[in-house]
């Protein structure tokens, strides 16, 4: 089964009102604010529950040598404790997992890690440095399907050149293409969302 | 979260230590360590040296790397990102405690001010290797001439009338505020004269030119060709040489993502210029276009960049720049980019 149109409409008028990152490494904090300013936007759920881009860069202490990740999903619940939502992080998620936890509403679309040497996006370039190194890059995940996933790619965006990019638009992947990035040369996935407290946690899955 | 905005430290969201365990072999310690270093320090993390004595301490070296946008600037060309690697931006080290080893933790604003301070070191080799390449085609244009004109004057008048008298040589300049002494002590630091007992005395990169019987336009070229090359920074940063201090940066603003991108043929725009050099030297670098485009082209002239108009057949009339083949394969042999 292939992504329908349906799917490609709904996941680019998701990404349409998204913010663009300011610099090229700001993509965790920018990925959590989108997270958060889209399932902020869902009917019923606070608008507060979107904390704003000044809470969550400062929660993830971001800074020129990049985030922290450790502990990120008990920093960004404590800051949703007023709300009746709380972060989940979770390593070795299959891509199915995702499926269902983009099809509850009651959590958030979950943002996953991707390794840059195994990542070859459509549509621009990403070269690791001369031995090798680069940093791992956070995408929001918006369709899967059995063949492809469409996601929110934030380092298409930020200190742009103004000529070859309009607009924020979904990227699409090869699933297995997708998975071996996500995976890593470690093979451990990471995968972090929001999910409304009184709802069964999709942890019990696991 | 409080700040503490003279050291730019937040309040310590990362632990003071973490333990590893001491039953890994050397390879998975590594991997493991750095994976939990990439969680505290940002996911560019990695050992650029790890060391584990007999005695069960460990000493890391740790480096990082960043996304850089090295895209070419024609139309229907794709965004290319490319990552740099800064090596040794921070110690760490640790030691066994029974069967886990205890690594301290600095805080992340210390480990970030490594990272600056090696961009900057970064900064300097580019800014050294491109005045190695570039001193020969400016030495003898007239805006680097006027500027190193009392350098010139120095040492040609050390080099004719030796042994010269300092007072004689400061009376001739008539620079206020001790300029001369200044030029003198440059001068000497670079090996070229020398102050003794009140008079200035030449030295072997300056007598050479009389066995190779070098004179006129042509001495001047090659002796203040020498002198840039070899003191690049004191020139610019200590006796504040403008245009040797800004010539670089224009010339780094294409050099820096041509060398990143390994393509001396890229095509960048004068805004990516522009961006790139608030990028690597900061907020002092931005400069009105009408400037920019002025020592863009004096660069051209000179034959350190090349330009380019964009197509005719197509709306793309913008100008571009490239680099200039020699310059690109020196800067490529020296800048370690």
């Amino acid at each position: 089964m292939t992504l329908s149109d349906q799917d490609r409409t709904q996941a680019a008028e998701t990404v349409s009102p998204f913010n663009a990152q300011t610099g090229l490494d700001d993509d965790m904090p920018n990925v959590i604010w989108n997270m958060l300013k889209e399932l902020a936007d869902r009917p019923r759920v606070p608008d507060d529950v979107n904390l704003g881009k000044r809470t969550i860069y400062d929660l993830c202490d971001q800074r020129s040598i990049g985030p922290v990740t450790l502990d990120i999903e008990q920093r960004l619940s404590a800051e949703l404790s007023d709300y009746t939502y709380d972060a989940c992080y979770q390593e070795g998620l299959a891509a199915d997992v995702l499926k269902q936890i983009i099809s509850k509403p009651s959590c958030s679309y979950p943002a996953v890690e991707l390794a840059i040497e195994l990542y070859d996006p459509n549509g621009y370039d990403i070269q690791p440095s001369g031995r090798g190194n680069a940093r791992k890059l956070r995408v929001l995940v918006l369709a899967v399907n059995h063949e492809k996933i469409l996601y929110y790619d934030p380092l298409r965006y930020g200190k742009v050149n103004q000529n070859q990019i309009r607009g924020i638009q979904t990227s699409e992947l090869d699933k297995k293409e997708f998975i071996k990035a996500w995976q890593g040369r470690s093979e451990i996935t990471s995968t972090l969302w929001v999910e409304e407290t009184d709802q069964s946690r999709l942890s019990e899955y696991n | 979260m409080s700040e503490d905005s003279n050291e730019g430290e937040t309040t310590r969201i990362i632990p003071e230590s973490i333990s590893v365990s001491t039953n890994f072999s050397s390879e998975v310690l590594q991997n493991t360590i750095e994976r939990r270093l990439q969680e505290v320090y940002g996911s560019g993390t990695y050992l650029s040296d790890f060391y584990s004595a007999d005695s069960g301490s460990l000493a890391i070296s740790i480096g990082n790397s960043f996304p850089k946008d090295v895209s070419d600037c024609r139309p229907n060309r794709d965004r290319v990102i490319k990552y740099i690697a800064v090596d040794d931006i921070a110690e760490l080290s640790g030691e066994r405690s029974g069967q886990e080893y205890q690594i301290e933790l600095p805080s992340r604003h210390s480990v970030e001010q490594g990272l600056v301070q090696a961009k900057e070191s970064l900064r300097e080799e580019l800014d050294q290797a491109m005045a190695r390449a570039m001193y020969e085609k400016i030495a003898s244009t007239p805006a680097v001439e006027n500027q190193l004109n009392p350098i010139k004057q120095i040492l040609r008048w050390t080099r004719i009338y030796h042994p010269v008298s300092f007072e004689e040589v400061r009376k001739a300049q008539d620079k206020k505020d001790d300029k001369t002494l200044q030029y003198v002590h440059t001068l000497e630091e670079l090996g070229f004269i020398e102050l003794r007992e009140g008079d200035l005395h030449p030295k072997r990169p300056l007598e050479k030119y009389d066995l190779g019987e070098v004179d006129g336009a042509e001495f001047n070229k090659q002796i203040l060709g020498e002198v840039i090359e070899q003191g690049f920074q004191r020139l610019s940063r200590d006796l504040q040489l403008g245009i040797l201090r800004h010539l670089p940066k224009f010339a780094n603003g294409y050099y820096v993502a041509a060398l990143e991108a390994n393509d001396p043929s890229l095509h960048l725009n004068m805004e990516s210029i522009q961006d790139n050099m608030v990028e690597w030297y900061g907020q002092s670098a931005r400069f009105h276009k009408f400037e920019l485009r002025d020592k863009l082209s004096f660069l051209v002239r000179n034959k350190i960049l090349e330009e380019e108009e964009g197509g005719e057949d197509d709306e793309d009339s913008e100008l571009y720049f490239t680099a200039n083949q020699n310059v690109f394969e020196q800067m490529s042999a020296t800048a370690s980019l």
